[in-house]
C-alpha cells in the first residue's frame, strides 16, 4: 500500500474484497481457473480455487504503486477470461487480462463507504449494486 | 543510496496449470468438509435418506430407461443401475447426493495431513457424530441401550456386562470406559444403517473400513460423552424422574413420528428451573453495568420466563437485562451482539477483526440516532435509554474483544465479594431474629404472634440457605455464567506455571509426594523354578501336623476344594483336545 495511502488502507482492503468476494458467481464467471484434476468434477474443484482464493488469496500492490492485483495461494496472478466488453483499466499496465484494480478506482468507492452511515453490509451492498471493479 | 530493482509480478502458467497438485486445502476448509462428511454418514441422515429412497422422492416421477439414464444429466461416473431402469426422482437424489460426496471429498482430498489437523479433524467427527440423535440415544436412553444389547446378546452380553458391572463407578476413568463400551455396541447396532444407505446410493467409496472406522469412532464418542463434554449422561441422570421420563417418551415419540429428536429444551428448561431456585433461594445476583462494573444485588423475583428483577443498590427495582443493569459483562469471553451483516445474535469471538471495526462504527451511529432531541417524548427517551445502555455494553464488549486480539492486558473489574455480602445477609437475618424475640420478651405475655413465628421461619430458612451457599460461594465466582473471566484463565495458567507439580493446594507436600515417586517398586520377572519352590515350601507347611491342627476346618474345605479345581484345570487341554476331535469325527 503506497505510504499517502496508509490511512485508508482498512476502507480499500474492505472495498478490495468485497468487490471480488461478495459476488462469487461474478467471480467465477471472469476468471480462468485452474486445471481440474483428471476424473474430478469441475464445479468442485472450482468451489475449491474460489474458495482458496477468498482464505488465502492477498492484494498486492503494482510496483508502481497505482494499483494492486489479485494473487492466489500460491502467490500467482488470477487470469481472466478474455471478454468482447471488457476495457483493461489504464493504471495497472500489464495486468490486463489478470483480476487488478487501479487505485483511481478504488478509492472513490472507499470515499462512500466510509463518508455513509448505517449497517456497513447494507452501505458496501449498495455501493456495488450496479457496479463491478474488475 | 542503493537502488533495489523490484521486479513486477509476472504470471506462471506451468504454477496456475499444477494449482492443485501444490495449493492445499485451509485447515477451516478441511474441518469443514471433515463436519459435512460426519454428518453426511451419520445415522439418522443414512435413515432419512434410505426413506427418501424407498419410499420418497425416489418413488416419484417417470422410469428413466438404462439408456435414458446413462444419456441423462442425472447420470455420474461410476453409477450403476439394474436393467429395469430408474425413476426421475431416484435418479436426481443419486445425482445429488454424488455431488454433495465429491464435494466434501474434493476438499478432504487437498488436506495437507499432519498429526495436528488429523487430531482436530478426529475431534471435529466426534462433535459432528453428537449431534445426531441416534448416536447419542444409542449410547444414553436405557431401553435403547437395553435393545441394542440384545441384538448383541449371542455374542458379547455376558463379557459386556460383567465389564460394564466391573468398571461401573464415578470417577471419569471408569465412566469413559463404561462409555466406550456403550460406544461401541451403540455404533455397531446403528452402523447397518449408515452402510445400507451408501451400498443403496451406490456410494463405492464408503468401504468395511470406513463401518469399522464409525464404530471406532462411535466407541470414542461413548467414551467422551460419558466422561466429557459436560459429562451428558450425568445432565440427564441429575434430573428429576419425571422430566427423564418424559425425555425418554418424547424422544421415542419424536423417532416414531420420524422427526429429529430434541429433547433440549426439555433439559434446559429443568436446568433453568434448578438455577432460578437456586439463585431466588441464595437471593443474591452479580451484575453489571454497560462498563463491565460489577454489583451483587438482591434477587426480588425470578418471573416463570426466566425474567429477574432485582433491587439495585439504590434501592430502585430493574428488570435485568431490560434496565441499565445486565446479567452478562462486557469482560465475558462468550459475550454475544448483533452481527450487523445478518442482525442475527452471535458470539464475538465469531466476528472477524474487519467487521469488529465496523460494528464500533455502527454502534457508534446508532447510540446517536437514539440521543434525545427538544421534543422527544418521555416515554421514547426513557426507552431509549434502555436501548442506548444495552448498545454501549456491546460496544465495550466489541472494544474489549479487539483489544483482546490486539494482545492487550485486559483488567476486569474484579467481581464483589460474593461471600461478605452473604455473610452480611447472615448477620442482617440474625439481628432481626434477635429484635423480634426481644420485641417478645418485653411483652407481658412474652408470646410471639403468628406473625412474628412466619417471619422468623422465613428469615431461618434464608440463614440455612446463605450459610450452605456461603460455603460454596467461592465456586461460584469462580463459575459465574459457566465461563471463566480472561483474567481468571490468566491467574489459572500463570499459577500452572508456578507450580508446575499440579499439587494445588497440596504443594506443601511436594517434598513427600517427590519421595514416593522417587520410591517405585522394581517388578523383578518372575522365575518360574523359584515360583514353584515356594508353593513346595507352602505345600509343606501346609501338611505339617502342626499348622494342620491349627487349620480351621472351612479353611481346609477350601484348600481340597482348590484342589479339585487344580485338577480340573490341568485336564482342561486334554479334554478340549477330545471334544475337538468328536466334534471333527477324527
Amino acid at each position: 500500500m503506497p505510504v499517502v495511502l496508509a490511512e485508508r488502507s482498512a476502507d480499500i482492503s474492505t472495498v478490495l474484497q468485497h468487490s471480488a468476494f461478495k459476488d462469487q458467481e461474478y467471480l467465477k464467471s471472469r476468471i480462468i481457473f485452474p486445471t481440474t484434476p483428471e476424473g474430478k468434477n469441475d464445479d468442485d474443484f472450482q468451489n475449491e480455487f474460489l474458495q482458496d482464493l477468498k482464505n488465502n488469496g492477498s492484494w498486492r500492490t503494482t510496483v508502481d504503486n497505482k494499483g494492486a492485483f489479485l494473487v492466489d495461494q500460491l502467490g500467482n496472478l488470477v487470469p481472466m477470461k478474455p471478454s468482447e466488453d471488457f476495457v483493461p483499466p489504464d493504471d495497472v499496465e500489464g495486468f490486463g487480462g489478470f483480476v487488478s484494480v487501479p487505485f483511481s478506482s478504488v478509492l472513490p468507492l472507499a470515499d462512500e463507504y466510509s463518508d455513509t452511515r448505517g449497517n456497513r453490509l447494507d452501505v458496501m451492498n449498495k455501493i456495488f449494486e450496479n457496479k463491478k471493479l474488475f | 543510496m542503493v537502488d533495489v530493482y523490484i521486479p513486477e509480478q509476472n504470471f506462471d502458467q506451468n504454477v496456475h496449470d499444477q494449482y492443485f497438485d501444490n495449493a492445499k486445502a485451509g485447515t477451516l476448509d478441511v474441518l469443514g468438509a471433515t463436519l459435512d462428511e460426519t454428518l453426511y454418514y451419520n445415522p439418522v441422515n443414512a435413515l432419512g435418506r434410505i426413506g427418501e429412497q424407498l419410499v420418497g422422492k425416489g418413488r416419484q416421477g417417470q422410469t428413466l430407461s438404462k439408456e435414458d439414464y446413462l444419456n441423462s444429466s442425472y447420470y455420474r461416473d461410476g453409477m450403476q443401475i439394474n436393467d429395469d431402469g430408474i425413476t426421475e426422482g431416484l435418479a436426481q437424489l443419486l445425482a445429488d447426493r454424488h455431488d454433495e460426496r465429491e464435494s466434501f471429498k474434493a476438499t478432504l482430498s487437498r488436506s495437507r495431513g499432519g498429526f495436528g489437523l488429523q487430531a482436530a479433524q478426529f475431534g471435529v467427527a466426534m462433535g459432528g457424530s453428537i449431534l445426531d440423535p441416534l448416536n447419542v440415544a444409542s449410547a444414553f436412553i436405557p431401553s435403547i441401550a437395553v435393545a441394542r444389547t440384545a441384538t448383541m446378546a449371542a455374542k458379547i452380553t455376558s463379557p459386556v456386562q460383567l465389564a460394564k458391572k466391573s468398571l461401573a463407578g464415578k470417577t471419569t476413568g471408569s465412566r469413559f470406559t463404561t462409555g466406550t463400551i456403550d460406544g461401541a455396541i451403540g455404533a455397531v447396532a446403528v452402523e447397518p444403517l449408515v452402510i445400507g444407505a451408501a451400498a443403496l446410493e451406490g456410494d463405492e467409496d464408503y468401504t468395511l473400513m470406513d463401518s469399522f472406522l464409525n464404530v471406532a469412532l462411535g466407541s470414542a464418542l461413548g467414551g467422551g460423552l460419558h466422561a466429557g463434554f459436560g459429562k451428558i449422561s450425568d445432565r440427564i441422570n441429575k434430573l428429576p424422574a419425571p422430566t427423564r421420563d418424559a425425555a425418554q417418551r418424547t424422544s421415542t415419540a419424536q423417532l416414531a413420528q420420524d422427526q429429529e429428536v430434541n429433547i433440549t429444551p426439555l433439559i434446559d428448561d429443568a436446568e433453568k428451573i434448578n438455577i432460578a431456585k437456586m439463585e431466588q433461594q441464595a437471593g443474591k445476583k452479580i451484575v453489571y453495568n454497560s462498563e463491565g462494573v460489577p454489583k451483587a444485588v438482591d434477587i426480588v423475583d425470578i418471573g416463570k420466563d426466566g425474567t429477574i428483577t432485582i433491587r439495585d443498590v439504590d434501592g430502585k427495582e430493574k428488570v435485568l437485562d431490560a434496565s441499565d443493569v445486565r446479567g452478562k459483562s462486557p469482560f465475558d469471553e462468550d459475550y454475544e451482539v448483533e452481527d450487523i451483516g445478518t442482525g442475527e445474535i452471535v458470539p464475538l469471538s465469531t466476528i472477524s477483526d474487519e467487521f469488529l471495526n465496523a460494528t464500533v462504527k455502527e454502534f457508534n451511529a446508532r447510540i446517536d440516532n437514539l440521543q434525545p432531541y427538544a421534543g422527544k417524548p418521555k416515554s421514547e427517551i426513557e426507552s431509549d435509554a434502555i436501548k442506548i445502555d444495552k448498545l454501549k455494553a456491546d460496544k465495550k464488549a466489541v472494544e474489549i474483544e479487539l483489544d483482546r486480539r490486539a494482545g492487550k492486558v485486559i483488567e476486569r473489574p474484579t467481581d464483589p465479594d460474593f461471600k461478605k455480602a452473604l455473610a452480611d445477609d447472615v448477620k442482617k437475618f440474625k439481628k432481626e431474629i434477635d429484635d423480634i424475640k426481644a420485641k417478645a420478651e418485653k411483652r407481658k405475655n412474652k408470646n410471639i404472634t403468628s406473625k412474628e413465628q412466619s417471619r422468623l421461619a422465613e428469615l431461618q430458612e434464608k440463614i440455612t440457605t446463605r450459610e450452605a451457599q456461603l460455603q460454596e460461594a467461592s465456586d461460584l465466582v469462580n463459575t459465574e455464567q459457566g465461563v471463566f473471566t480472561a483474567q481468571q484463565k490468566q491467574d489459572l495458567i500463570d499459577n500452572q506455571q508456578l507450580e508446575p507439580n499440579n499439587l494445588g493446594r497440596l504443594a506443601d507436600h511436594k517434598d513427600a509426594v517427590d519421595e514416593m515417586a522417587a520410591d517405585k517398586p522394581v517388578m523383578e520377572e518372575t522365575d518360574l523354578v523359584d515360583f514353584e519352590a515356594e508353593n513346595a515350601r507352602l505345600q509343606e507347611d501346609l501338611e505339617n501336623e502342626e499348622v494342620q491342627k491349627i487349620l480351621p476346618a472351612d479353611m481346609k474345605r477350601s484348600i481340597e476344594d482348590t484342589k479339585a479345581l487344580d485338577e480340573k484345570a490341568n485336564n482342561f487341554e486334554a479334554i478340549s483336545r477330545a471334544g475337538a476331535a468328536c466334534i471333527m469325527r477324527r
